[in-house]
C-alpha cells in the first residue's frame, strides 16, 4: 500500500462513529469467546503484528484517542487566544473568605490559598506558559538546527569549532547569567515582559545539547545512500541539504522540541525559586507546579496536580497530533 | 593513538578552565556578590559585619583570582570556601562519590530503561508504540525533578531513579526515532524478504547499527542527570555535588562555584567527546570530528 | 542468688521510667551544615544549634521563665552601672574530657571574645564602647570582669558565650555542656553524645542529660522534615509552617504546640535614602508620614493572619511582640484596616483618585514595587494580598522576589529598591535592636548609616536608645523603650504587619518537653529530655 493510501485509510476510519466503534468490539468479542471455545486444530505460532489485530478491538481506538488529542489542543489555542471564553473570573480576584476550597459550582476547581479560582489560573497561567514555552522551544530547536546542522553537513574545521563551542556553552553557569539579567531589569517591569523575557533566555541558552543530538544525526545521514544518490544525480550544497536532509532530520528536531516544551516550563518553575519568572499576580503553569513541591499539601488537596495533568495532556496530544503522518496501521 | 588522546584532553582541558574563568566573572558580576544573610542580625557590630563581607567578598578580581587558583590548583590545593568554612578539596572528597553514582546510575539506568522500552514498543504496532512512548515520556517530561525526589522519599526507593526519570524522556524519544528509522531501511526489508528470524532481525539488523546513537544519548544524558541531580539533592538531602553547587550558587561562594564549573564541564565534555569517539569508531564517515 | 531476683525487680520497680539513662537517642533535623564549631564564630541558627547543646555558660536564659538562671556560675553581681560583673563559679567543674574548669578557663574565653582579629559576633554583644575588657582572676573560682562602658542587659549576653578550655590544641576542644559533639558527616548529620562530667543534676538526683545521644539530621526540606516526624524518625520540629502545622495537628492534635506570638515581627518599609537611584517623584512620597500611615491602614493585616498564617499569627503594633511581656509598650495598638481613612491621609498629601488610579500632586500615578526573597511562600502571599490591598486606593504595586544575595545587596549597598518587605529575627533585650533604631545603625533600614540624624523624630530616637543602654534599672530602660516604640509608631519608617506565633511539634514519645516561645523552642532543656521506649 503507499503511503498516500496508507493515510486515507487511517483518515476513513478517524471519521468512523463510536456506534460503529461499539458495535464491532462487541462483534470481535463474541468472535474470539466462540473461537476459544470451539478450537480443533492445534495453537499455532503467530507474528506480533496478527497477534495484535487478533486479540486487540479491530483497531485500536487511535482515532478516538486522536480525536481526544484535537480537543485538548483546541482548548489550549482557545485558552491561549481566548481565556475569556473558558472562564469568566478574574485570576487575581482574591475571595478571602473562600480559601483552600475543594471543587465545587462555584469553582470547578476549587480555590488555592489566597482565595483565587483555580480554573481560571490554569486557563490564563496555560495561557502564558504554552505559549511562551512553544516560542521559546522552536527558537532553541531552529537555532540548534542551524548550528548542528552546519556543523554535520559541511564537518571539517567547522565542525570542531562548533563542538568546541557547544561543550563550552554547555559547561557555563547560566543561572548567574538568568541572575545577572534579572538584576538589570528595573524591579517595576510588568510580570508578562518579565516572563517573556526569562522564557527568551531560556530559548537562546537552551539549544547547546539538542545542537549535539542533530549534528551526530546530520552525520549519519550523510554517510547515508540516498544522499550518496542525490549527489550522483547532481544535488549538492544547500538544495541537497534542505531538499534530502532536512526533511529526515525532522524526526530528531520534533523529539527535541517536545522534550523542550515541559523543559522550559518546569525551568521556568524551578527559576521562580530564584526570583526569575512570573510576578504575582500573573500565573503561569510553571508557579502553579511549584505547589506540587509542598507535597504534604497534596494529601488534603489532591486537585493542585491538574497544572502537571494539564502539562502532560497537552505535550501527550501535541505529540500524537503532529506524529500523526508517522502512523501506520 | 596517542595523539588523538593527547587531543582529546587538551580539548577537554581548555574549555574546561575557559569556563571556570567565564563562570567566575559570571559569579563576580552577578548581583549579590559578597552578601550574605547574616549580614541582616541586628546584633553584629561594623567590624564583624565588614569582616564578614571581606571574606565573602573574597576573590574580587577575577583574573588575578583565576591565576591565583589555577596555580594552587597545580599544587593540588582547590582552595577554602569562604560559605562552608571548609578545603574544597575536602568537600569534593565527601561528595564526588555520591554524585558519580547518581549520575552514573542514573544516566545508565535511564538510557537502558528507554532503549528497552523503544525496543519493547518497536514490535507493537506503531499507533500503540507512539501513544504508549508519547504518553510516557510526556509524563516523565511534564513532573518536575524536585516533585520526582520526593516521590522517591515517600517510597524510600534510592534517588538513583529519580535522575534516571528525569533522563529517561530524552533518551526514550530520540532512541525511538532512531529504531523505527532503522527498521524502515532497506536492509531490514531485504532480511526479512530472505526469511531472517524476526529476533534475528530485531538484535542484528535493527538494533547493532544504532548502538552508536545510544553512545550519542549517553553523552547528552550525562549533562541532562548533573542536572537534574541538583533538585533531587537538595530535596533528598544527599551530600553531593549538586547540593554543593546549589548552597554556593545561593551563597555566592567564587572560589567553590569554580571548581565546580571546572569538574562539572571535565564530566559533561569527557561524556560528549567519549560519545563522539565512539560513534567516530562506528561509523568513520561520521567521525569527521575527530 | 536468692537476693539477686528480688534485687533486679526493685531495681525495676525504682528505675524513673523518665530518665532511662544510657539508653535514647534524641533526633531533629538542621536545615543546613554548621558553618563552624567554635563557639565564638557562631553566626547562623545550625552553629548556634551546636553550641547551645555543647557549650557551657556561666548564666542560662530560661526560656520558658525567661528569666537568668545561674549555669556554670552559681552567682554572679553586676556593679558599676553594668560595667564590672564579679563571679563565683560552683565547685568541681569539669569539662568533657575530665579536665578542671576554672576561673582561668573563663578569663581566657573573655580575651578570645574580645580579641579583635577573631572579629567574634558574641564579643559584639558586650562591645558598648571603645576600650579592652579586664578579667581578674581572683581565686580557682572567681573572678571579675570590667568593661570599658556599661554594657546593658549584661547578665543576658553571657547567655551567648561558652566556655572554652583554654588548654586544649584547636580542633580538639572538650566542652562544658551538656553534650559533645562526637561524629560529624558533612551534608548528613551531626551526632552528640553525653558529656559524662556535666555539672547540672536533675530533680530526682540522677546526673544529667538523661539522653545518650542527640542526633541532629541535615535536612533544608520542610516536607520531607514532617515526613520524618510523621514516621517517627524525629522527635520536634522546632519551626512549623502554619499549614505544616495544621496538617500535623489534625493528624495528631497532641504534638503540635502554638505558643502565641513570637518575638519576631514582619515589616514593610519605604526607601528613603537620599541617594537612592529610584525615581523622584516615589522618594518624595516615601519620604511623607501621611503617605506611609494610609498604606498602613490600607493594609487588612487581620485577612494576613487568617489566611497567609492560618489564624496562627497577630497583627504587630510595634517593634516588640506582645508575648514580650516585660518590653512591650500596651499603649500600642496596631492600625485598622480602613482605606476610606487611607484615602481620606492621602488627599491631606494632595494625593487624588481618579478612577482606579491614584495620582499625585504632579499627577504623576502612584506606583512601586516591593521586594522581598524569593522561595518563602508566606511572604509571597502576604504582597500579593498587600497588593489587592493598595488596588483599592489606586495605587499599583509590583511584586519582585529576589534571591537572598540579590536582594541583601540592593537593600544595603545599591539601594535600588522602592520598598521591601522582610522579616526581623529579634531578640528579648531592646538592645538587641540597637542597630535598627540608632540613626547611623546599619540596620536602620529606611535609611541607613546616617552621618547625622534626618528628622527630628531620628535624633530623639538616638538620644532614647542611648540612655536606655546606659541605664541601669529597669524602669528607666523600660521608660525609655516605651517611648521609642510611640514615637516609630507614629511616624511609621516601618510599617509592621504581623507578629507570627511560635509554632512547633513535639513526638508523644518525648518526655520532659514543655515548648517555649524563645528559641530554641523545644530543646531549650536538651538535659532533660528523654525518649519513651
Amino acid at each position: 500500500m503507499t503511503r498516500a493510501a496508507r493515510i486515507r485509510a487511517t483518515t476513513a476510519r478517524e471519521w468512523e462513529t463510536l456506534g460503529a466503534l461499539t458495535a464491532r468490539s462487541c462483534s470481535w468479542l463474541v468472535n474470539i469467546l466462540h473461537t476459544r471455545g470451539n478450537r480443533t486444530e492445534p495453537r499455532r505460532s503467530r507474528s506480533g503484528r496478527e497477534w495484535w489485530r487478533r486479540y486487540t478491538p479491530p483497531y485500536l481506538p487511535v482515532g478516538l484517542l486522536r480525536a481526544v488529542a484535537y480537543a485538548v489542543l483546541l482548548l489550549s489555542v482557545a485558552a491561549s487566544v481566548a481565556p475569556a471564553l473558558l472562564t469568566r473570573s478574574s485570576y487575581q480576584q482574591q475571595y478571602r473568605e473562600d480559601i483552600n476550597v475543594a471543587p465545587c459550582a462555584r469553582f470547578p476547581l476549587g480555590t488555592d490559598d489566597l482565595g483565587r479560582d483555580r480554573l481560571t489560573r490554569l486557563v490564563y497561567g496555560a495561557r502564558t506558559s504554552l505559549l511562551l514555552a512553544c516560542a521559546a522551544a522552536l527558537l532553541s530547536t531552529a537555532i540548534a538546527t542551524l548550528v548542528g546542522g552546519a556543523a554535520g553537513w559541511i564537518g571539517g574545521g567547522l565542525e570542531k569549532a562548533v563542538l568546541w563551542g557547544t561543550d563550552l556553552f554547555i559547561s557555563l553557569p547560566w543561572l548567574f547569567l538568568l541572575l545577572t539579567v534579572r538584576a538589570l531589569l528595573p524591579l517595576d517591569v510588568s510580570p508578562g515582559s518579565s516572563l517573556a523575557i526569562t522564557f527568551l533566555l531560556l530559548g537562546l541558552l537552551g539549544w547547546a545539547s539538542p545542537a549535539r543530538v542533530v549534528r551526530a544525526r546530520v552525520r549519519s545521514l550523510v554517510a547515508s545512500d540516498f544522499v550518496l544518490q542525490a549527489r550522483a544525480c547532481g544535488s549538492s550544497g544547500v538544495r541537497l541539504f534542505v531538499r534530502q536532509v532536512v526533511p529526515n532530520m525532522k524526526p530528531v528536531l520534533l523529539a527535541q522540541f517536545f522534550v523542550s516544551l515541559p523543559l522550559f516550563v518546569l525551568s521556568e518553575a524551578n527559576l521562580g525559586v530564584l526570583g526569575l519568572g512570573v510576578a504575582e499576580p500573573l500565573p503561569s503553569l510553571g508557579s502553579l507546579l511549584r505547589e506540587l513541591q509542598e507535597y504534604s499539601m497534596l494529601n488534603s488537596r489532591p486537585w493542585a496536580i491538574l497544572p502537571a495533568v494539564v502539562l502532560t495532556c497537552v505535550v501527550a496530544s501535541l505529540h500524537l497530533v503532529v506524529s500523526r503522518s508517522e502512523v501506520q496501521p | 593513538m596517542l595523539v588523538l588522546f593527547a587531543r582529546g584532553v587538551s580539548r577537554i582541558l581548555s574549555i574546561s578552565l575557559l569556563a571556570g574563568l567565564i563562570g567566575a566573572t559570571f559569579v563576580r558580576l552577578g548581583p549579590g556578590f559578597g552578601a550574605s544573610v547574616q549580614e541582616l542580625d541586628p546584633r553584629l557590630s561594623d567590624a564583624t559585619r565588614a569582616e564578614m563581607q571581606r571574606r565573602n567578598g573574597a576573590g574580587g578580581d577575577v583574573p588575578r583570582y583565576y591565576a591565583h587558583w589555577v596555580a594552587s590548583v597545580l599544587r593540588g590545593d582547590l582552595g577554602f570556601s569562604p560559605s562552608l568554612q571548609r578545603p574544597i578539596s575536602e568537600l569534593l572528597r565527601e561528595r564526588a562519590g555520591i554524585t558519580a553514582v547518581e549520575v552514573a546510575g542514573g544516566t545508565a539506568a535511564g538510557v537502558a530503561t528507554g532503549f528497552l522500552l523503544a525496543v519493547v514498543l518497536l514490535g507493537c504496532p506503531r499507533p500503540l508504540a507512539s501513544l504508549l512512548g508519547g504518553l510516557g515520556s510526556s509524563v516523565a517530561l511534564s513532573v518536575p525533578a524536585a516533585v520526582m525526589a520526593l516521590l522517591c522519599l515517600w517510597l524510600d526507593v534510592n534517588p538513583v531513579w529519580a535522575v534516571a526519570a528525569a533522563v529517561l524522556p530524552h533518551a526514550f524519544q530520540y532512541l525511538a526515532d532512531v529504531l523505527r528509522t532503522s527498521a524502515a531501511s532497506d536492509h531490514v526489508l531485504a532480511a526479512r524478504a530472505r526469511g531472517v528470524g524476526r529476533f534475528r532481525i530485531l538484535f542484528l539488523h535493527v538494533v547493532a547499527p544504532v548502538l552508536g546513537e545510544v553512545a550519542a544519548v549517553s553523552g547528552m544524558a550525562v549533562s541532562i542527570a548533573f542536572g537534574a541531580s541538583i533538585p533531587i539533592e537538595a530535596v533528598c538531602s544527599r551530600p553531593g555535588i549538586g547540593q554543593l553547587v546549589w548552597q554556593a550558587a545561593m551563597s555566592r561562594d567564587l572560589p567553590v562555584l569554580v571548581n565546580m564549573t571546572v569538574l562539572i564541564a571535565i564530566v559533561t565534555i569527557g561524556a560528549n567527546t567519549l560519545t563522539d569517539v565512539v560513534v567516530a569508531a562506528r561509523n568513520p564517515a561520521q567521525g569527521g570530528a575527530r | 542468688m536468692k537476693l539477686v531476683l528480688p534485687a533486679l525487680v526493685c531495681q525495676a520497680m525504682f528505675l524513673p521510667g523518665v530518665s532511662a539513662q544510657g539508653s535514647g537517642e534524641l533526633r531533629f533535623c538542621l536545615r543546613s551544615d554548621p558553618k563552624t564549631f567554635d563557639p565564638q564564630l557562631v553566626e547562623e541558627e545550625p552553629s548556634e544549634t551546636i553550641r547551645y547543646l555543647t557549650g557551657g555558660v556561666l548564666i542560662r536564659l530560661n526560656r520558658s521563665t525567661q528569666k537568668l538562671e545561674p549555669a556554670l556560675a552559681s552567682s554572679w553581681q553586676v556593679s558599676e552601672k553594668g560595667r564590672r560583673i564579679d563571679f563565683k563559679l560552683r565547685p568541681n567543674l569539669e569539662f568533657s574530657d575530665g579536665s578542671p574548669l576554672t576561673a582561668d578557663d573563663v578569663a581566657w574565653t573573655m580575651r578570645r571574645v574580645f580579641d579583635a582579629a577573631l572579629h567574634s559576633p558574641v564579643g559584639d554583644g558586650f562591645r558598648s564602647g571603645p576600650g579592652d575588657v579586664e578579667t581578674r582572676v581572683t581565686a580557682p573560682d572567681a573572678l571579675t570582669i570590667r568593661f570599658p562602658a556599661p554594657v546593658s542587659a549584661l547578665a543576658l549576653q553571657f547567655d551567648q558565650m561558652a566556655i572554652e578550655c583554654r588548654r586544649a590544641p584547636k580542633g580538639q576542644a572538650p566542652v562544658a555542656g551538656p553534650f559533645a559533639v562526637a561524629e560529624y558527616k558533612p551534608g548528613n548529620y551531626v551526632l552528640l553524645r553525653r558529656n559524662e562530667h556535666y555539672w547540672k543534676h536533675g530533680a530526682d538526683g540522677r546526673a544529667l542529660p538523661y539522653a545518650a545521644t542527640i542526633r541532629l539530621d541535615i535536612q533544608q526540606n520542610r516536607d520531607v522534615e514532617a515526613l520524618w516526624f510523621r514516621r517517627g524518625q524525629i522527635h520536634w520540629i522546632g519551626k512549623l509552617d502554619p499549614e505544616l502545622y495544621d496538617l500535623l495537628g489534625r493528624e495528631s492534635p497532641a504534638s503540635v504546640h502554638d505558643a502565641g506570638p513570637s518575638l519576631d515581627w514582619v515589616q514593610l518599609w519605604f526607601n528613603q535614602t537620599p541617594s537612592a537611584p529610584i525615581v523622584p517623584a516615589r522618594k518624595a512620597w516615601f519620604a511623607s508620614s501621611a503617605f506611609r500611615r494610609a498604606i498602613s491602614f490600607a493594609i487588612n493585616r487581620e485577612d494576613i493572619c487568617r489566611v497567609v498564617y492560618h489564624g496562627h499569627a497577630q497583627a504587630a503594633a510595634g517593634p516588640v511582640s506582645p508575648s514580650n511581656k516585660l518590653w512591650f509598650n500596651a499603649a500600642l495598638k496596631p492600625d485598622p484596616h480602613s482605606p476610606g481613612h487611607a484615602l481620606d491621609l492621602l488627599a491631606g498629601d494632595g494625593f487624588r483618585k481618579r478612577g482606579d488610579t491614584l495620582f499625585d500632586r504632579a499627577g504623576t500615578a502612584v506606583e512601586f514595587s516591593i521586594v522581598t526573597n524569593s522561595g518563602n511562600r508566606l511572604h509571597e502571599r502576604m504582597l500579593t494580598m498587600i497588593q489587592q490591598d493598595l488596588a483599592v486606593l489606586g495605587i499599583r504595586v509590583r511584586i519582585a522576589t529576589l534571591d537572598f544575595p540579590s536582594l541583601i545587596e540592593r537593600i544595603t549597598r545599591s539601594f535600588d529598591y522602592d520598598a521591601c518587605l522582610l522579616p526581623i529575627i529579634a531578640g528579648i533585650d531592646p538592645s538587641d535592636q540597637m542597630n535598627v533604631w540608632l540613626s547611623s545603625g546599619a540596620q536602620h533600614e529606611w535609611y541607613a548609616r546616617q552621618p547625622k540624624p534626618a528628622t527630628p523624630w531620628e535624633a530623639e530616637v538616638d538620644r532614647l536608645m542611648r540612655a536606655q543602654a546606659s541605664a541601669i534599672d529597669e524602669e528607666t530602660r523600660k521608660a525609655a523603650w516605651d517611648r521609642v516604640q510611640q514615637i516609630v509608631h507614629d511616624q511609621v519608617p516601618c510599617i509592621f504587619l504581623v507578629n507570627p506565633d511560635a509554632m512547633c511539634a513535639v513526638s508523644p514519645k518525648l518526655r520532659n518537653a514543655a515548648p517555649a516561645l524563645l528559641w530554641p523552642r523545644v530543646f531549650w532543656n536538651a538535659d532533660q529530655l528523654a525518649v519513651s521506649p
